[in-house]
């Protein structure tokens, strides 16, 4: 420390920031770019894998970013700025962490800064838990809570019908492959680092060019065969437009009280009555988004008489017709509550028209959507002139 | 310690600090000083050292704005649990929260935090740290207490751990104040988490302790700042304004969506992260990062401080 010279001196400070520097992105950036070697599997053993994984339980924090090109939501619309809320996962990057249990317990919080949103299931009772407001909303499950299942936490495609168990997992590999074949082709690509596993990596690649997306990557645990991180990729694009994976999780089976939910006092506690038909997961479930990448995810508001999809496939066109309260764009920002933020910011949208009629058109990287003036509304993993064209056929 | 070579040269007797430095800093422990602390071995050099740190601490609390300062701070937190009294607030709204409070008042603690982590807090660190250096150095001090022999590395380390005790006094004033005001208007019992579950009072009180702790060591990131540019001038209120305009843009910066990849470098970005705490379980990822950017802050303005100080001329 007799360093006389200032030169010498300031060499110091100097060198301590170039090496926290240096350390930091050393410390955020090695785990990731470290490929492990593993043994190598087709598509088919890892699908195998994949449908015969059942892991007892596994916890984890998983981030999950969104680079669609939207723009950007109303604070209130999405819940606030700083507050967790479904809508937000659409935007921006964000944190949940996720319990789940075997066979139908989970857990999933969205992180916001001070503020969470829990989805709770434990196969007697749903809960959502809101901490920004204090609300509660419980929903008592039907007796067979099956349906309740961790399907929503493995945003995979899993396109089997109820009675899944009587087959084997290289029966179900094999009809995935063959319902997959004639629109998508499945691959192995290289293997990955998530949250400090080893994992495979699967690629479903549309074989059509008429959609925007590129690709959809699942990262599968090379141990224990659960995905660990999903990514859709635009066309040509180098970067994922969604991407939700694990940055740590452990498969040690969470506790029950995780699962367990008493409204605190000071609440406010609604009552929700189970929907008529089958029931449907999570008003949130994080893999709903990536639906639309998926072909063989049965879109959930299909089942409603108002809707139809045009083509099939990747390229294919959701069209139906919104209530009128939503869909009325004419009603401007007037309207109440989240309606009126809703119809204010589609009067943002650019307006688009043609023979299928006039209305305002939503693009991003991965989908576009159309909201005709008569209410009626188009969406697909498509350019908007698909859109149009579907329109016009209906 | 070879540091002792960076010492000015000795002076003419004549001047001795042992008369000039205790009457001139007005504190008559400074003349412990004087036994020589860097000549002195074992327990007796750290006696020395403590009476130096001590004669620093009576300094800084014994000046007249620094104990408005700290009372200003205090009275965030009343203000707040009586504003909450008398007209409880809606739900969701507000800081960080402040619609908890009326449930449970340790939370005026938190909220008490969170007010002042932007502004106040920063601003009472700014005001001690231009103290420092550049404070002895504008009232002309500081050439007496560079007489003195003690190294001038150890004399920036006496001042930071001051700083430092400053930090803790003033955050633990906030929290401990807001949560025993809280307490006694609102009554404890359970707290309820972000995550909706339930905590018992002594679970509260300990992630409460915990936030103080994380939200002094990053005002203890700010005063190392603070010492820095306080070695740089000699005018203490330019310290002050510096690091508030520091703080301001850095505060600015981690606002702009467009910016955001400058955030994992900017000090204050996980400085709200103590609120993490009130999640079940804590969620401790944003914190520990936020840990170790205020280490590194600590540890590049000390060392640049120390660059500065010991190769300063000093002219006043």
């Amino acid at each position: 420390m007799t360093a006389r010279h200032p030169l010498l001196r300031w060499s110091v400070p100097g060198v301590a920031v170039v090496a926290l520097i240096a350390g930091g992105q050393v410390a955020t950036h090695l785990p990731a770019s470290a490929a492990p070697k593993l043994p190598a599997r087709t598509a088919q053993q890892l699908l195998t894998d994949l449908a015969a994984a059942s892991p007892a339980g596994f916890s984890g924090i998983v981030d999950e970013s969104t680079n669609l090109g939207l723009p950007q939501l109303p604070s209130q619309l999405a819940g606030g700025s700083t507050a967790a809320s479904p809508l937000s996962l659409l935007s921006g990057t964000n944190t949940l962490r996720v319990w789940y249990a075997a066979p139908h317990s989970s857990r999933i919080a969205i992180m916001g800064s001070a503020s969470e949103t829990d989805a709770i299931t434990n196969g007697t009772d749903a809960w959502l838990w809101q901490s920004a407001g204090k609300t509660v909303q419980h929903l008592r499950l039907a007796p067979d809570p099956h349906r309740m299942t961790t399907d929503h936490l493995k945003p995979t495609p899993n396109p089997l019908p109820g009675g899944a168990a009587a087959m084997t997992p290289q029966g179900l590999a094999t009809w995935a492959l063959g319902m997959l074949a004639p629109t998508t082709r499945v691959t192995t690509t290289s293997d990955v680092r998530v949250a400090g596993r080893s994992a495979y990596q699967l690629t479903f690649a549309p074989k059509t060019s008429a959609t925007r997306i590129g690709s959809v990557r699942v990262a599968i645990d090379a141990a224990k065969h659960v995905p660990l991180r999903v990514q859709v990729f635009a066309r040509g694009a180098g970067k994922p437009a969604i991407s939700a994976g694990f940055t740590s999780v452990d498969f040690s089976v969470p506790a029950a009280s995780r699962f367990a939910f008493t409204p605190p006092p000071g609440s406010k506690v609604t009552q929700v009555t189970p929907p008529a038909g089958p029931p449907k997961a999570h008003p949130m479930m994080p893999g709903s988004k990536a639906a639309p990448g998926h072909p063989a995810a049965p879109r959930p508001a299909t089942a409603g008489s108002a809707w139809r999809t045009v083509g099939a496939g990747w390229s294919s066109v959701l069209v139906g017709t919104l209530p009128k309260s939503v869909g009325d764009t004419n009603a401007g920002p007037s309207g109440s509550g989240q309606t009126g933020e809703l119809a204010g910011m589609l009067q943002l949208l650019p307006r688009v028209s043609g023979a299928w009629g006039s209305g305002h058109l939503l693009t991003s990287a991965l989908f576009s959507a159309v909201l005709t003036n008569d209410g009626r509304i188009a969406v697909g993993a498509v350019a908007p002139n698909q859109l149009y064209a579907a329109l016009g056929r209906g | 310690m070879s540091a002792r070579k960076s010492t000015p040269p000795s002076h003419p007797s004549k001047f001795s600090a042992r008369k000039l430095a205790p009457t001139l800093r007005r504190d008559p422990e400074s003349s412990a000083l004087l036994r020589r602390s860097d000549t002195l071995r074992g327990p007796r050099r750290w006696l020395a050292l403590w009476r130096f740190a001590r004669s620093e601490l009576r300094l800084m609390f014994g000046r007249r704005r620094n104990q408005a300062g700290l009372v200003v701070l205090a009275l965030v937190p009343i203000l707040l649990a009586v504003a909450v009294k008398l007209s409880p607030p809606s739900r969701g709204g507000g800081p960080t929260f402040l619609d908890q409070i009326t449930e449970n008042g340790l939370f005026v603690g938190f909220t008490s935090l969170t007010v002042e982590l932007t502004l106040f807090l920063p601003l009472a660190m700014a005001m001690v740290s231009g103290d420092t250096i550049a404070g002895e150095a504008h009232v002309g001090t500081l050439r007496y207490l560079l007489t003195v022999p003690v190294s001038r590395p150890r004399i920036l380390a006496v001042k930071y751990f001051a700083l430092v005790v400053g930090a803790f006094i003033a955050v633990g004033t906030v929290v401990v104040l807001g949560a025993v005001v809280g307490s006694i208007i609102f009554g404890t019992g359970q707290m309820t988490t972000l995550s909706g579950t339930q905590i018992g009072l002594g679970a509260g009180i300990g992630r409460l302790a915990v936030a103080l702790v994380y939200v002094a060591l990053g005002m203890c990131a700010l005063a190392a700042i603070g010492l820095f540019l306080s070695t740089l001038t000699e005018q203490p209120i330019a310290v002050t304004v510096a690091l508030m305009v520091i703080v301001a843009a850095m505060w600015i910066v981690d606002a702009v969506p467009q910016l955001s990849f400058l955030r994992p470098w900017l000090l204050v970005d996980k400085w709200p992260a103590f609120a993490d705490l009130m999640h079940d379980p804590p969620r401790w990822d944003q914190m520990i990062q936020g840990a170790w950017v205020d280490g590194a802050y600590i540890v590049v303005f000390l060392l640049a401080a120390w660059a500065r100080f010991a190769g300063k001329d000093i002219t006043s």
